[in-house]
C-alpha cells in the first residue's frame, strides 16, 4: 500500500469517527440529511471522472496494463463492482431501503476497502503517473474517502440491526448478482468480447436477438416484480432507471464536451429523464417517457443503426440503452406505480414533444450552420430516414436556406407529424393492452374462485337431499347487465317438498327473470339460490340435476323429432334406458302424441311443441318440477292432463314452482302463492287461508297489483 | 302510391335506424371520413388501372367502360338474388304486411323499392368508384360522367327488377326442393360436380394461357380483343354506350332502355297482383311427411356424443347448413390442386418458388378458416334453445368440445386429404408436408378455438330462420380473422425463406403456429365458463 492509501485512509477514519461522535443521538432526519449532503459531493467529486479519457475504455485485445493477465481481470472485477456500488448508495441514502442498506454492508463496504488497498492499481487506468499530483487524482482520493466515508456511515448511523437467516442471505445473494450483472461497465464488455467494430445493417440476427430478449426482459420482470410490494418495486424500477443513466453516462467518458454532444437526441434524453421520471413520479414528465420515449425505442428497435456481434460494446451499448428506454415505463405503468395514460396525459406530451422538437430542430441547425461540428438530433439533418423509406427522398430534396441554415421543411414536418401518429397508435396499443390484460386477470381470479368453492364442495359434508326445503331463495336479487336498477329486489322464499307453488304477478313484475335465474338461465347477481340444499352458484351442475324446466316460449329443436329431442334430453340427465323408454311411451300416451312424436317438431303446433317440452322436462323425474305460463295455448283436454299430473307428481314428494296469469287454475292447483311486483315480493298466501276466508285469490292480487 | 311509401319508410326505419338521433358533430365526421375512403378508394382503384395499362397493356377506352359495367349488372343480379327472394317471399315482417289493409303488389313494390335503394347505395359505395377511375383514366367529359353516374342508378333499378322476376324462379325451385332432403342433396353433388368442371375448365383455359411462350403478351392481346368484340358487336353494349356518351342512336337507345325498366316495372306489377300471395304461401308453410313407421329408437349415449349426434341430425336435416360447413371442406382439395396447377405452368426462379410455398400455406390456411364457420355459429346456431345449455346438469365444456371437435374432424380431414392429393399428385414434395402439416392443423385449431371464442363472447341468439342464422356476424369476423392469419404466416414464410435459412424458417414456423394455439387454447379455457354464465338469454 502507498502513502495515498494511508491519507485516504486516515482521512476517512478522522470524518467517521467526528461524524459518528456528533450525529450519534441527532434525529434520523438530521443523519438522513448529513447523508444526502455526502451523495451529493460523492457525485460531484466522480464527475470529473467522466471527462476524463479512461484507460481502460477502449483498452481491449491482448495488451497487458497491471503486470499480468490475472491482474488485469482482477482490477477489472474490482472497478465493475465499485461501480455498482456507486449507484447503490444514492438509493440506499434517499429512499430508506433494508435490502440496499445490506448491500451496502456486504458488498460497498468490503469493495471500498479494497479499492483504497488497490488504490495505486487504480491509478493506472486513470493515466496518473507515480509521484505526480493533480487534479485528476485530488478528485479521486476524495471520491474513494467519501465513498468509504458514507458506507460507513450507512452501517454505524442509518442501519438498524440486520438479522441474519439463510434464506435471506440466498435471496439477496442472487438478486445482488443479477443486479451487478445489469451495471456491467461497457469497458468490462469491451475487455472481454472484443473491439467493437460496427457493422452497418439492417435486421441481422444480432439485431433482432436483442429485441427478443428485450421482450422477454419485459416478461420476466413482469412476473418476477408482480408478487412484491409496491415500495419494493418501485426501488427495483428506481434501481434500473439510475443504472440506465449511469450507463448512459459512462459513453460519454473522455468524450470531448462541445456543442454537438449535448444529449439532445431523443433516446439520450430519454436514458437521463427515465430516472428523473421514476424518483419524482411527476406525470408529466413520467408519460414523456411512457409515450415519446418508447415509441422512440421501438423505432430504434425497428430500424437500427448499426450491429455487431452480440455482446460487443457498441450493440450492447445500443440495445442496452433501448431495451431499458422501452421496459421502465411499461413496467412502471404494469406494475402499477404510475396509473395508465389518459387523454390529459397524451395532450401534455404532445405538447413536450413539440418543445422537444423545435428545440432539437433549432439547436441542431444553428449548430450544424455555424460550428464545425454535424449533430443529428432526432435525424432530422441527413438522410437516415429517407434512406429506409426510399419514396421520401424526393421531399427530403426539397430544402430551404436562412443564411448559412439549411432546412429539408417538408422532410423535418413529415418527421414531426409521422411520430405523432406513431404516439397515438401506441396509445391505442396501450389501451388494447389495459384491455386485454384486466380482462385476463379478472378471469383468471373468477376461475380461482370458482376452482376454491369446487375444492370447498368437495370437501364438504354430504348433504341430506331429503331435506324439506326444495327450493331456497335467500335475498335473491337480480340486475341485467349494468344497469343501476333491479328486476328482481331482494326475494327470499322457501318451497317445501311435495307443495303445488304458484308464483303470480303482473307483466313485468319479475315472474320470468327469477324462474329464468332459478333455472340458471340468468345469473345471480346477488344473493342465492339452493335447490334441495345444493347453491346454484357454487355448486350449479349439482343443483341443476333436480330441476325440470318447461319455458314459456316452447323452444325445442324444430328439426328434430319429437322422440329424438326427448331422447336428447334424457342423455343429457343420464336417464337409464329402461327408465326412459317407460317414461316416453306413458307421456306420449298421456298427451295424445303418438300419432306425431316421429315427426319433425317443425310441423307442430304451438300446442304439440309445449307438450314435448313437457314430457322433456318430466324424463328423468326432477325433484323441482318448474313451469313458466305452462297453460297458455293448451287445448282443455291438454290442460286438464298437465293438472292432473302436477298433482301426482307432488303426491311422489316431488315439487311443482309455475307461474301462471289463470288465476282460476292457480288458486285450484296451488298449495300456496307468492305474489310479485315490480321486483319486490309482496306476499306469500296459504291457499287454506282463501278457503277458509272470505277473500279470493283475485281480490288480493289485485289489490296488490293497485297497491305502490 | 301513399300506402307503398309508408309501407316502405316503415321497413326502410327498421332496416337502417336513421330514426336514431345522432349529434352533428358526429355526423359530420363520419361524413369527412365517408369523403376520405371515398377519395382514397378512387386513387387506388385509379392507381390500380393505370397499373393494368402499363403491365398488361389493357386499352381503357368506352369499350372497356361497358364491358366494366355489363360484368357489374351480371355480378349485381347474381348477389341481389339471394337477397331478394329472402326479402320478398321469406322476410320476417311478412305476416304484419299481409295482415294489413293493403293490396299484396304493395307490399311487393314497397319491397321492390327497398331493394332498389340498397342496390343504389351500393352502387354508390363501389361501382361508381370503378367507373369514374376509368372515366377519368379517358378524360371524359363532365357531361358523360353524370351521364354515366345517372346510367349506372338507372342500371341498379334494372337489376332489381330483374332480380325480383328471377327470384321466383329460385323461389318456385326452393319449394319443390323442400322436404325432399335425398334430392336436395343428390342436385347439389350434380351440380358440385359440374361447378367443378366449369372451373376446371377455365383454370386450365388460363394455364394453356399462361404456358404460352410469349404469354403476358398473348394474354393481353386476346383481353383487349374480347372487350373490344363486346363493347362494338353485342347489341345491348350499343345500346349502352350510345345512351351514356349521347351517341349515334342515343334517342333510340334512351328508349329500348327506359321502355325495359317501365316493361319490367309492369312484368312485377302483374306478378305482384296475381300470384305473389300464393307464392308467399307456399314459401312459409310447413312441410309436413307422411306418417312413417317409428323410425329411431331412444338410444342412450353420453352427453358428449348426445350433443354431436342432436347437431349433426340439425346439419343434416337443413341443406342451407350442410352447404355452409361441408362445402369448403369438400372443395379444399380441388381449389388447391387447381391453384398449384396454374402456379406450376409458370417458370419460376428460386424466388417464385419460396412464394408459392407461401402461398400454397396461406390458401390452406385460409380456406380452411373460412370453412371453420361450425365453431363461429357454434353457439349462436343454438338460437332460442341456447337456453338449454345453462338448464342441463352438463359442463360448459361438453358443449364447448362438441362443437370445436365437430368443427376439427371436417376440417382435418379436409386438409389431410388435401395434403395427401397434393403429395400423392406431385403437387407437393413430401419434405413440404411433413414441414407444414402439423402447424396448419395447430393453427386450424387454433382458429377453430378462436372463432368460438368470438361466438360466445358476443352470440347472435335472436334469429328467427336459418338464412337470418347463416348470414351471422360472426362469420364474417371468423373469416376476416381467417384472412389475417392466413396472410401473416403465408408472407412470413415467403419473407423468411429469402432471408434466412430454411431451418430456421421452419423452426420459427412450428414456434409462431405453437405460440398461437397455446394462447388461444388457454384464452378459451379462461373465458367459456365465464362468458356462457354470464349470458343473459
Amino acid at each position: 500500500m502507498g502513502v495515498l492509501t494511508y491519507y485516504i485512509l486516515f482521512f476517512s477514519l478522522v470524518t467517521i469517527t467526528l461524524l459518528f461522535i456528533t450525529l450519534k443521538n441527532k434525529s434520523r432526519k438530521t443523519k438522513l440529511n448529513v447523508a444526502k449532503a455526502i451523495v451529493v459531493f460523492l457525485v460531484i467529486s466522480y464527475f470529473p471522472r467522466t471527462l476524463t479519457l479512461d484507460l481502460m475504455a477502449g483498452h481491449y485485445g491482448n495488451n497487458i496494463l497491471f503486470g499480468s493477465e490475472i491482474n488485469d481481470i482482477l482490477i477489472l472485477f474490482l472497478r465493475w463492482i465499485y461501480y455498482f456500488s456507486f449507484a447503490v448508495l444514492p438509493i440506499a441514502v434517499f429512499w430508506n431501503n433494508s435490502f440496499f442498506k445490506r448491500t451496502v454492508i456486504f458488498i460497498t463496504i468490503p469493495v471500498g476497502l479494497a479499492s483504497v488497498v488497490l488504490f495505486k492499481y487504480l491509478l493506472v487506468p486513470l493515466g496518473i503517473e507515480e509521484g505526480i499530483i493533480n487534479r485528476t487524482l485530488i478528485f479521486f482520493m476524495i471520491e474513494i474517502s467519501l465513498y468509504l466515508i458514507l458506507s460507513f456511515y450507512i452501517l454505524l448511523l442509518l442501519t438498524p440491526k440486520i438479522k441474519f437467516n439463510i434464506k435471506g442471505l440466498l435471496n439477496h445473494s442472487w438478486i445482488t448478482m443479477l443486479m451487478i450483472i445489469y451495471m456491467v461497465p461497457f469497458e468490462t464488455i469491451e475487455r472481454l468480447f472484443g473491439p467493437s467494430t460496427i457493422e452497418i445493417g439492417m435486421w441481422t440476427p444480432y439485431q433482432k436477438y436483442w429485441f427478443y430478449i428485450t421482450i422477454v426482459l419485459i416478461v420476466i420482470l413482469y412476473l418476477a416484480l408482480k408478487k412484491y410490494s409496491k415500495k419494493t418495486i418501485y426501488i427495483a424500477l428506481l434501481y434500473i432507471s439510475l443504472g440506465l443513466a449511469f450507463q448512459y453516462m459512462s459513453y460519454y467518458r473522455g468524450r470531448p464536451i462541445n456543442f454537438g454532444s449535448v444529449p439532445i437526441q431523443l433516446c439520450n434524453l430519454g436514458s437521463v429523464l427515465t430516472f428523473f421520471a421514476i424518483a419524482t413520479k411527476r406525470p408529466k414528465l413520467f408519460y414523456f417517457t411512457y409515450l415519446v420515449n418508447v415509441v422512440g425505442a421501438l423505432a430504434t428497435f425497428a430500424f437500427p443503426d448499426a450491429s455487431g456481434f452480440l455482446f460487443q460494446y457498441y450493440p450492447v451499448h445500443f440495445s442496452y440503452e433501448h431495451t431499458f428506454l422501452l421496459l421502465v415505463p411499461i413496467l412502471t405503468v404494469s406494475l402499477g406505480i404510475m396509473p395508465r395514460v389518459k387523454k390529459e396525459e397524451l395532450k401534455s406530451a404532445l405538447i413536450a414533444f413539440s418543445i422537444y422538437f423545435v428545440i432539437a430542430l433549432g439547436y441542431g441547425t444553428i449548430v450544424n450552420a455555424y460550428t464545425e461540428h454535424s449533430p443529428n438530433f432526432f435525424f432530422l439533418f441527413d438522410d437516415y430516414i429517407a434512406e429506409i423509406f426510399k419514396p421520401i427522398h424526393r421531399i427530403r430534396a426539397i430544402d430551404l436556406q436562412i443564411g448559412e441554415m439549411s432546412f429539408w421543411p417538408f422532410y423535418q414536418i413529415g418527421i414531426y407529424f409521422g411520430f405523432i401518429i406513431l404516439i397515438w397508435l401506441l396509445l391505442l396499443g396501450y389501451g388494447w393492452a389495459y384491455k386485454t390484460i384486466d380482462e385476463i386477470e379478472y378471469l383468471i381470479n373468477v376461475r380461482k374462485e370458482r376452482r376454491s368453492d369446487d375444492k370447498m364442495i368437495k370437501n364438504a359434508a354430504p348433504r341430506n337431499i331429503n331435506s324439506e326445503t326444495i327450493l331456497h331463495l335467500k335475498q335473491f336479487k337480480k340486475r341485467y347487465g349494468k344497469s343501476d336498477e333491479f328486476a328482481v329486489k331482494d326475494i327470499t322464499l322457501e318451497v317445501k317438498e311435495g307443495e303445488v307453488f304458484g308464483f303470480l304477478g303482473t307483466n313485468g313484475a319479475g315472474k320470468s327473470t327469477t324462474i329464468k335465474s332459478i333455472v340458471g338461465i340468468l345469473p345471480i347477481t346477488e344473493g342465492d339460490i339452493e335447490i334441495c340444499g345444493h347453491s346454484l352458484k357454487k355448486n350449479p351442475l349439482e343443483a341443476k340435476k333436480y330441476i325440470g324446466y318447461v319455458p314459456d316460449n316452447h323452444a325445442v329443436y324444430e328439426r328434430l323429432t319429437g322422440r329424438e329431442y326427448v331422447n336428447y334430453i334424457a342423455d343429457l340427465y343420464q336417464v337409464p334406458s329402461e327408465k326412459r323408454l317407460s317414461a316416453f311411451t306413458r307421456f306420449i300416451k298421456m298427451f295424445n302424441l303418438e300419432h306425431a312424436i316421429d315427426q319433425q317438431i317443425k310441423s307442430y303446433s304451438h300446442g304439440m311443441k309445449q307438450k314435448v317440452a313437457i314430457i322433456a322436462a318430466l324424463i328423468h323425474e326432477p325433484k323441482l318440477w318448474i313451469l313458466d305460463e305452462p297453460l297458455t295455448g293448451l287445448d282443455p283436454e291438454s290442460t286438464y292432463e298437465i293438472k292432473k299430473y302436477m298433482k301426482e307428481h307432488t303426491a311422489k314428494g316431488n315439487t311443482v314452482f309455475f307461474s301462471s296469469h289463470i288465476l282460476d287454475v292457480v288458486e285450484k292447483l296451488c298449495d300456496r302463492v307468492a305474489i310479485i311486483k315490480d321486483g319486490n315480493l309482496k306476499g306469500i298466501y296459504d291457499m287454506n287461508d282463501f278457503e277458509k276466508g272470505q277473500d279470493s285469490l283475485e281480490k288480493e292480487f289485485l289489490s296488490v297489483a293497485k297497491s305502490n | 302510391m301513399k300506402r307503398i311509401i309508408d309501407m316502405f319508410l316503415m321497413q326502410f326505419n327498421e332496416t337502417y335506424s336513421f330514426h336514431k338521433k345522432e349529434k352533428l358533430q358526429k355526423t359530420l365526421i363520419r361524413t369527412f371520413y365517408r369523403i376520405v375512403l371515398f377519395a382514397l378508394a378512387f386513387l387506388i382503384m385509379k392507381s390500380f388501372l393505370g397499373f393494368l395499362m402499363g403491365f398488361l397493356g389493357l386499352v381503357i377506352n368506352k369499350n372497356f367502360i361497358v364491358f366494366l359495367i355489363l360484368g357489374i349488372q351480371l355480378f349485381q343480379i347474381m348477389f341481389l338474388l339471394g337477397y331478394t327472394t329472402k326479402s320478398i317471399f321469406l322476410s320476417n315482417d311478412l305476416p304484419i304486411l299481409l295482415n294489413m289493409p293493403v293490396k299484396t303488389h304493395e307490399i311487393l313494390f314497397s319491397k321492390l323499392l327497398l331493394i332498389i335503394l340498397r342496390e343504389i347505395h351500393a352502387t354508390v359505395l363501389y361501382t361508381i368508384i370503378i367507373v369514374l377511375a376509368a372515366s377519368h383514366i379517358v378524360s371524359f367529359s363532365l357531361l358523360s360522367v353524370i351521364s354515366l353516374i345517372l346510367f349506372l342508378i338507372m342500371l341498379s333499378i334494372l337489376s332489381s327488377l330483374l332480380s325480383v322476376i328471377f327470384s321466383i324462379v329460385i323461389l318456385k325451385v326452393r319449394i319443390f326442393f323442400k322436404g325432399k332432403l335425398v334430392l336436395t342433396y343428390i342436385s347439389s353433388f350434380v351440380g358440385f360436380i359440374i361447378f367443378s368442371t366449369f372451373l376446371a375448365y377455365i383454370a386450365f383455359n388460363i394455364i394453356d394461357i399462361i404456358g404460352f411462350a410469349s404469354n403476358r403478351v398473348f394474354m393481353t392481346i386476346k383481353l383487349n380483343q374480347t372487350i373490344a368484340y363486346v363493347g362494338e358487336n353485342i347489341w345491348l353494349s350499343r345500346r349502352y354506350l350510345d345512351f351514356i356518351f349521347l351517341e349515334n342512336t342515343w334517342f333510340l337507345s334512351s328508349l329500348f332502355i327506359i321502355g325495359s325498366g317501365l316493361s319490367l316495372l309492369y312484368i312485377v306489377y302483374i306478378l305482384g297482383k296475381h300470384i305473389y300471395f300464393d307464392l308467399v304461401s307456399n314459401a312459409n308453410l310447413y312441410f309436413k311427411r307422411k306418417q312413417k313407421k317409428q323410425i329411431s329408437k331412444m338410444t342412450s349415449r353420453n352427453t358428449l356424443r348426445a350433443i354431436i349426434y342432436k347437431d349433426i341430425l340439425n346439419i343434416y336435416r337443413e341443406p342451407g347448413y350442410m352447404f355452409q360447413y361441408l362445402l369448403l371442406p369438400i372443395m379444399m382439395p380441388f381449389l388447391i390442386f387447381l391453384y398449384n396447377q396454374l402456379f406450376q405452368s409458370i417458370d419460376t426462379n428460386q424466388l417464385g418458388d419460396q412464394m408459392i410455398v407461401g402461398a400454397n400455406v396461406m390458401l390452406i390456411i385460409l380456406v380452411s378458416s373460412i370453412s371453420n364457420v361450425i365453431s363461429s355459429t357454434g353457439f349462436s346456431r343454438a338460437g332460442k334453445n341456447a337456453y338449454l345449455v345453462k338448464v342441463v346438469p352438463v359442463p360448459y365444456k361438453t358443449e364447448v368440445k362438441s362443437k370445436i371437435y365437430m368443427n376439427l374432424v371436417i376440417s382435418t380431414m379436409s386438409i389431410l386429404i388435401t395434403y395427401t392429393i397434393g403429395i400423392v399428385s406431385g403437387m407437393f414434395e413430401l419434405s413440404f408436408g411433413l414441414l407444414t402439416l402439423i402447424p396448419i392443423l395447430l393453427i386450424n385449431f387454433a382458429h377453430i378455438m378462436w372463432s368460438y371464442d368470438l361466438d360466445i363472447s358476443d352470440p347472435s341468439l335472436n334469429w328467427h330462420n336459418e338464412e337470418e342464422m347463416i348470414v351471422s356476424k360472426n362469420i364474417s369476423k371468423s373469416i376476416m380473422l381467417g384472412m389475417f392469419i392466413a396472410i401473416f404466416f403465408g408472407l412470413f414464410i415467403m419473407i423468411s425463406l429469402g432471408s434466412s435459412t430454411s431451418v430456421s424458417t421452419w423452426i420459427k414456423f412450428y414456434v409462431y403456429a405453437g405460440i398461437l394455439f397455446y394462447i388461444r387454447t388457454t384464452l378459451l379455457n379462461l373465458k367459456y365458463n365465464h362468458y356462457i354464465n354470464t349470458l343473459e338469454m
